[in-house]
């Protein structure tokens, strides 16, 4: 077989293959950024950042990535426990900035979907409905 | 034998291809950039932004940036935004410089901007000898004011600056600049912010203890220790408000503003890398009996007496 030939056959192989791999790991990719713990709680402690230091009245509905998730917020840090479609469960623990503004949080579960902040009266709560 | 050998040669573009393909395919990664420094440094002059630093949203109070400037005699005060992870200093300065034509002009400003009153401004000389007051006389340019705080340099734009100054090398360090404002008798003037924010073996020594205090569990960090041998970690300050890293001589190398949290000193140890778990203890122990006894670790609804730092 000519060379040009092979050249052909192999191109049209590796194109095939790149199109049937670019969904799956474009999943893959997503699913890493959903239940990467870290990257997560920093989200969600901008988040809280940024509403604490808003003015009184402002509201946040934070949507959670869809998958099975804890998160434990404290009026200093956010801890996420993540566990990932595969591997381990993954914890990390980030400070917020802490202002005058009091932060209630508690104990979440990323199945509630969304988080909701309030600011009223410098207080931020924190709750999910 | 000689067709095999045209042939592979012939093959030889072809073979090069599939393996330039296979290079481009396995030679994809996903490379995260968090870059959580230039984060935290927008987050934190939004949150000073709104802070009891200022007069209205944006615009410092001089009185207040004094006040907090003078809680500390070494200006190490990280107050009304305070993050553990990340140590920071800030720097407001004003842009441009007051005209005068003579020293009593510059009274208004040299209360401003170095908290001199009648108490303590001393107008005695104008220029930079003596005095800690004055209008500076230029030859080309027009007359400006200026002023000395207490220990500090002459400055002729209103300047504060405090934080966390660190000696060592940082792990990672980062710089951003804000415009703002600064409310000076009535009048708004515009000035810079600037941060500078750190993340050293002190901010990682100081946040994992936080942590184990308050969510309390245990929490490890990793170190680079090298450079640190034999330093203590570990609170004398009679204020209880800040920690340092000692030397041996319990000398203080590098403070921290740390109030509020409750721990055992540590003695970092020789070797380059190390790992700290820092354990919220039910009361004073050692790393062997929290090791031999883990029920003197405090759990979600104990109190935590201290927290217990273990180098491994």
């Amino acid at each position: 077989m000519d060379p040009l030939h092979w050249v052909f056959i192999v191109t049209a192989l590796t194109l095939t293959f790149v199109v049937f791999a670019v969904n799956p790991l474009q999943v893959g990719i997503d699913e890493a950024l959903r239940s990467n713990a870290e990257l997560q709680a920093q989200r969600i402690a901008s988040t809280i950042n940024l509403v604490a230091s808003a003015p009184d009245g402002t509201t946040y509905t934070l949507e959670l990535p869809d998958v099975k998730c804890k998160i434990n917020i404290t009026s200093q840090f956010v801890t996420m426990h993540s566990v990932p479609a595969v591997g381990i469960e993954l914890q990390y623990t980030i400070s917020v900035i802490k202002t005058s503004t009091q932060v209630i949080g508690g104990n979440f579960d990323c199945k509630q979907n969304t988080l909701h902040l309030r600011k009223s009266n410098g207080v931020l709560t924190i709750t999910n409905s | 034998m000689i067709e095999i050998v045209l042939f592979i040669v012939r093959m030889a573009p072809a073979i090069l291809f599939i393996l330039f393909m296979m290079l481009i395919f396995f030679s994809f990664r996903i490379e995260l950039k968090e870059d959580s420094m230039s984060r935290f440094n927008a987050e934190l002059a939004d949150s000073l932004s709104s802070s009891p630093l200022m007069l209205h949203r944006s615009i410092f109070d001089p009185q207040k940036l004094t006040e907090t400037e003078n809680i500390d005699p070494k200006k190490i005060i990280e107050l009304y935004a305070y993050n553990c992870d990340f140590g920071y200093n800030i720097e407001v300065e004003s842009i441009g410089t007051t005209i005068c034509s003579g020293g009593n002009e510059c009274t208004g400003f040299c209360n401003s901007v170095c908290g001199l009153d009648g108490s303590n401004i001393d107008m005695s000389t104008v220029g930079t000898l003596n005095g800690n007051c004055g209008c500076n006389i230029e030859v080309f340019g027009d007359n400006f004011c200026q002023c000395k705080k207490p220990g500090g340099d002459w400055q002729n734009s209103y300047k504060w600056h405090y934080g966390y100054e660190p000696t060592s090398a940082s792990n990672k360090q980062s710089r951003a600049e804000f415009p703002t404002a600064v409310g000076i008798d009535g009048t708004v003037i515009p000035a810079t912010l600037t941060i500078n924010s750190y993340d050293t073996v002190l901010t990682r020594l100081t946040c994992v203890t936080a942590k184990a205090y308050e969510i309390k569990s245990k929490q490890s960090v990793t170190l680079n220790t090298g450079g640190f041998a034999s330093q203590i970690f570990e609170r004398l300050d009679p204020q209880d408000t800040h920690v340092c890293l000692y030397d041996p001589t319990s000398n203080p190398l590098e403070c921290r503003y740390f109030p509020g949290v409750t721990f055992e000193k540590l003695t970092l140890p020789e070797t380059s890398k190390i790992t700290v778990t820092a354990y919220p203890a039910k009361r004073v122990a050692t790393c062997d009996e929290i090791k031999a006894s883990p029920s003197i670790i405090a759990g979600v609804n104990d109190n935590v007496a201290t927290v217990v730092l273990c180098s491994t």
